[in-house]
């Protein structure tokens, strides 16, 4: 049994080196995230490993304080990407948009009314707000 | 009752070794897929996977695990981990993050027939 531990240690230890690569290497701030994410999963793993190699049972309570910081760490990033940089995130996305506009002909149509369909929306919107503003001005 | 002790060990380490075999499988797919969106579904399933089968394992060869701590780390991750792996998908399209594509059909070779 502690051979076969032993064995998937090891194997463990190969993701951690892995994960550390896809941290280091990885082109996109993303990727490094989703890296660290895998090096904290088998982290958490390796405790487990661990404590069943070495029989002591208090280590679990470290395995779940360790995947609750690795989630809290991922959506706290998502946060910041989220609400703190929204210009670049917003400028980004239309672009991708209009990239996808040139690619890909039925999902510009469907594109298309969808932007109609904004429009008309606006139009509503800008009426409703002439009314209000007329209302209010007599 | 030794015997029984000894198999379910034995079985919890042979449950051990395939968590980690899912782990390494969800860190070559971190490593080796081309994509944001690749890498983060090979996380979120082999992930997923390999922790489970490690608590399950670690619940077998322990001799007197406490399965509620155990059975509240799988809920967790449960949970965590595809929503993460969704989160990520999430933002890297809002982002715009760069898609791979596989070449167009007509570069590539004939199928052999």
């Amino acid at each position: 049994m502690t051979a076969l531990l032993l064995v998937a240690t090891l194997v463990m230890l190969i993701a951690v080196v892995l994960g550390l690569w896809r941290v280091i290497v990885g082109p996109s701030t993303l990727d490094r995230m989703l890296g660290f994410d895998l090096v904290t999963l088998t982290l958490a793993g390796l405790v487990l490993v661990f404590s069943a190699l070495t029989g002591e049972g208090a280590y679990v309570e470290l395995v779940l304080v360790l995947s609750g910081l690795g989630f809290l760490t991922t959506v706290a990033y998502f946060y910041y990407l989220t609400h703190l940089e929204p210009e670049a995130g917003a400028q980004r996305r239309d672009k991708a948009h209009s990239d996808e506009q040139r690619d890909d002909m039925a999902h510009s149509d469907a594109q298309r009314r969808d932007m109609a369909h904004s429009d008309a929306q606006r139009d509503d919107m800008a009426h409703s707000d002439e009314r209000s503003t007329t209302g209010g001005r007599p | 009752m030794s015997f029984d002790a000894t198999w379910t060990q034995a079985l919890g380490a042979l449950t051990v070794l395939l968590g980690a075999g899912f782990m390494l499988l969800a860190a070559v797919g971190v490593a080796r897929l081309p994509d944001v969106y690749c890498r983060s579904h090979a996380l979120g399933k082999a992930g997923t996977m390999g922790f489970l089968c490690l608590t399950l394992g670690y619940g077998l060869i322990a001799s007197e695990p406490s399965w509620l701590k155990l059975v509240v780390a799988i809920v967790f991750q449960l949970t965590s981990i595809p929503l993460a792996s969704h989160l990520f998908c999430l933002i890297a399209y809002q982002r715009g993050a760069p898609r791979h594509e596989p070449k167009a059909r007509s570069e590539q070779p004939p199928p052999p027939r």
